[in-house]
């Protein structure tokens, strides 16, 4: 069973640590993924989407499954906290897709690697024919990037990236779990949908207000709220402006919808929406 | 010296500048009857540049009786910085060494009456004689420029070094990586070429060559912009790679880079101690610097053998007479780069330990830290 | 917590009395290039939009209460409005050049377009920049003395992109290079160019810019000699 021989020296680390300890193992020879994508406009997008991820994280987790592709971040709160999880679902992407994870009941496979690395190999598939990805084990476990492009003289040439990647231990997948949407506070807010961003130095104050933005409130019927009250409380969140413009400046998902939920004083929430994509994005408060 | 160079050939210099750019920090300039030489060597002389210009490549050409000079590389690259306003805007470019021998005057004549000239210092030079062999025995390739372009841009630009591996049936292309760094943290690329890709395929034997990728980009430079083949020339690992670029018919460039000796990496790698066995490894340095003096002093000057010495471009030279080659100078601070303690090769292995400079004088740490 | 809601500045007739200063644009576009030409200080605000959406302007309400008061700005741009307030500091005085037309010794005009890749490519190792205006050869040369050695830059007074060369006497003066080079920013934005010296040597740089909506709007840099330098003791 591979949950026993993924048992190792660092048994007497804790869960709840912050920090997330990684211990780079042997891939269990049970685990096996293979996908193929052949259509350029998929691996384009698919590029697209890791380029996003790779703006605001540098190391992830890929979490494999059979239906879908989870790209997560959990920030050290030193660092500032961040988390994002993006889920991709894989029938949009690939035309072949195999997997089997690390065992029967746990039927995924989760890895950590340096995003970077994945974003640099895509690229050089930018006019693919075809784009291979394959867990092996060369000297370390690796995702192998297998990229076929055309040539003149011969049917293809194929260009091999092999992305280094750690596994995680089973022990370790609670926390890459999808992130529970937590209460927010969107009661009495603004029913009007209005929404102010601001900015603060000694020099300046900027203000800018968006109004006739769609509210939604999860589970309730915004209706219902309706007060007579024309004094109405306003929700507040501080985040650090470089985290944020990071994340605004570095789309290239185009999504559909963006949903922002804010939770007073914590945090804000990102919800990004497309056909068969999804990322939501964590941006805790600082301290004012 | 005089030379005046047409527009149509202008941006060729100007990629022929960016090209050396690539390699040194210094250009050495030979005006002779057979035309104008252009050398160059990078800090750990390890690699080594050399273009020659026949008379035809310039409208007038005024030879300088065999004046050799050498200029700073960032000069020259302030009168060419710009490839596309040389190709657009220039008109012709006229070069001429000052009257005291002090200066390089470069003009360029550009659209609309606009004219811009340079005057750039003569350093005071030393002389770079080149000694390299194109061994009868060494496999050849010709490629397009668009096919090794193509090729080294799935490469990461933080990759240093590649290694090219031939066989009769197949060229795979592979960045260079190492024992040292951490195997976890390191991308492995790997591109593979059918010979039939290639002009010319003679191979004499089957070998892995690693050199300098930043390096190679070089010859890309220079050739890719007149869509030129490239033609590559080999030995065993240690001995130089050549690329020889030909832009008819007045231009030929070689590029000679040097290559790691052993594949079986431990040998190179940060044991620390500087073990006899290292040096067995690595051939001397063929390229030599010589100081002169200073250039106004004509009856002083030290006169360079022409013989035995000069930058042979189609023919081979000697390698025996080099025994009685100049003394060395070290370069200055060595540069924490793989290669810095990587040198051009001899014919003869053999010669190597009664021609070695002094190993601790001479060789830098091959173990230098990760860049990554 | 509760929190009153911003007043919102839509409705500022009742308001404009208390301003001292009231200008609005539609496009705010005209306004921001003019400010980039004159920008070569870091302190700017930098939110006038990239918006490459055609069609989309962002229009610009600015207004300023007086002394003590911030500077207001007032961005719209497709429903979503932005207030900034800038904090005023005290003004240095306007310097004055004490440059008249009448003193003018000097005068070329030519097309921006000639002079932006010498402009921009100016050896920032040299301290100085040399400009030379003169009847006889070389007519109009900009030369810098840096590390890589002495550049000399001449353009023709026969030039297709001169379009008036009124130059009475050999003229041969030196700036800083840190004082003109800025002045880049209004060059780009220009289509022509106006050099004029007067007889200390004062250079005036006159840009003509054009807007978005067609007006034409100058910018004048003003810079004094570093030093005079003896007709013909340049290289």
């Amino acid at each position: 069973m591979n949950l026993g021989r993924t048992v190792n020296v660092s048994e007497n680390i804790s869960c709840d640590q912050q920090e997330f300890v990684l211990v780079v193992l042997s891939a269990p020879s049970k685990m096996k993924f293979r996908g193929k994508m052949v259509e350029i406009i998929c691996i384009q997008q698919f590029t697209k989407v890791v380029a996003t991820v790779a703006k605001v994280a540098k190391i992830v987790a890929l979490r494999l499954s059979p239906s879908h592709l989870f790209l997560v971040l959990n920030e050290q709160v030193v660092n500032g906290g961040t988390s994002m999880w993006c889920s991709l679902s894989q029938d949009h992407f690939f035309n072949e897709y195999n997997m089997e994870g690390v065992s029967a009941e746990n039927n995924e496979i989760y890895l950590e690697l340096t995003i970077e690395n994945l974003l640099r190999a895509l690229k050089s598939a930018h006019s693919a024919k075809s784009l291979k990805i394959k867990l092996t084990k060369k000297r370390v476990p690796c995702l192998t990037i297998e990229v076929e492009l055309p040539s003149l003289v011969s049917a293809s040439r194929i260009v091999i990236h092999d992305v280094p990647v750690a596994v995680i231990p089973r022990r370790l997948w609670d926390e890459f779990q999808e992130p529970e949407m937590p209460d927010f506070d969107t009661v009495s807010a603004s029913r009007e949908g209005e929404m102010t961003l601001t900015v603060e130095t000694d020099l300046v104050t900027v203000k800018t207000y968006f109004k006739d933005l769609d509210m939604s409130v999860e589970g309730k019927n915004v209706q219902s709220q309706s007060n007579s009250s024309d004094c109405l409380p306003w929700v507040e969140a501080r985040v650090d402006i470089r985290k944020l413009s990071q994340f605004l400046v570095g789309q290239q998902v185009n999504p559909l919808r963006v949903i922002c939920n804010i939770v007073h004083n914590r945090m804000i929430h990102f919800f990004l929406l497309h056909d068969d994509l999804s990322l939501q994005y964590f941006l805790p408060c600082i301290a004012s | 010296m005089k030379g005046i160079i047409p527009g149509n050939n202008v941006k060729v210099f100007g990629r022929a500048i960016h090209a050396l750019a690539k390699i040194g920090e210094d250009i050495y300039i030979e005006s002779e009857e057979a035309g104008l030489f252009l050398q160059t060597v990078n800090s750990a002389r390890s690699a080594y540049a050399c273009l020659c210009l026949s008379p035809h490549f310039f409208a007038i050409y005024e030879e300088g009786s065999g004046i050799k000079w050498k200029v700073a590389m960032k000069s020259c690259m302030m009168a060419f910085k710009s490839l596309t306003s040389l190709e657009k805007n220039v008109d012709k470019c006229c070069l001429e060494l000052g009257t005291n021998e002090d200066k390089l005057i470069v003009q360029l004549h550009q659209k609309h009456g606009m004219v811009k000239t340079f005057y750039i210092p003569v350093i005071e030079s030393e002389t770079l004689q080149a000694v390299f062999q194109k061994n009868g025995s060494a496999s050849t390739l010709t490629a397009q420029s668009r096919l090794m372009s193509d090729g080294i841009q799935n490469f990461q630009a933080s990759v240093e070094e590649v290694t090219l591996s031939v066989s009769p049936d197949k060229v795979t292309l592979c960045n260079f990586v190492d024992d040292e760094p951490d195997p976890t943290k390191v991308v492995h690329t790997a591109l593979s070429l059918e010979p039939e890709e290639f002009e010319n395929y003679q191979l004499n034997h089957c070998a892995e060559i690693t050199f300098c990728l930043k390096e190679f980009r070089a010859v890309l430079t220079l050739s890719e912009g007149s869509n030129v083949p490239v033609s590559i020339s080999f030995e065993d690992p240690g001995r130089p790679i050549i690329f020889s670029v030909k832009i008819e018919p007045d231009l030929e460039a070689d590029f000679v880079l040097a290559t790691l000796a052993d594949h079986n990496k431990g040998q190179l790698s940060s044991s620390g101690s500087s073990s006899p066995q290292r040096n067995i490894n690595k051939p001397t340095s063929v390229v030599v610097s010589r100081p002169r003096k200073s250039l106004n002093n004509k009856h002083a000057q030290e006169v360079v053998s022409k013989q035995a010495l000069h930058l042979p471009l189609t023919s081979t030279s000697p390698s025996m007479e080099h025994k009685e080659m100049e003394e060395y100078v070290v370069p200055g601070t060595p540069p924490s780069k793989r290669f810095c303690s990587m040198f051009l090769g001899l014919s003869q292995p053999s010669q190597f330990t009664s021609m070695a400079p002094d190993p601790d004088e001479v060789l830098a740490e091959a173990t230098d830290e990760e860049e990554s | 917590m509760t929190y009153t809601m911003p007043l919102h500045i839509q409705d500022t007739d009742d308001d404009d009395s208390n301003y001292i200063l009231i200008a609005k644009i539609d496009n705010v576009k005209n306004v921001s290039q003019l400010l980039k030409a004159v920008h070569f200080k870091e302190e700017c605000l930098n939110i006038f939009g990239a918006s490459t959406v055609s069609g989309i302007t962002t229009a610009l309400h600015l207004c300023y209460a007086g002394y003590g008061s911030p500077l207001v700005l007032i961005l719209e741009e497709g429903g979503v409005l932005t207030d900034c307030r800038i904090k005023t500091q005290e003004t240095e005085e306007v310097l004055d050049f004490q440059f008249s037309p009448e003193n003018v010794v000097n005068k070329v005009i030519m097309k921006s377009e000639i002079l932006r890749e010498a402009w921009s490519d100016l050896d920032m190792t040299s301290e100085i920049l040399q400009i030379v205006m003169s009847p006889d050869k070389p007519y109009f040369r900009l030369s810098t003395f840096g590390n890589a050695g002495t550049i000399h830059v001449d353009y023709s007074k026969d030039s297709d992109m001169v379009e008036s060369f009124q130059c009475t006497q050999t003229q041969s003066n030196r700036y800083k290079i840190s004082l003109l080079k800025p002045s880049l920013k209004a060059l780009i934005q220009s289509l022509k160019i106006s050099i004029r010296t007067d007889e200390q040597g004062i250079i005036c740089l006159q840009y003509m810019i054009k807007t978005e909506d067609e007006h034409v709007c100058f910018v004048e840099y003003y810079c004094v000699p570093d030093e005079e330098v003896e007709v013909g003791e340049y290289e």
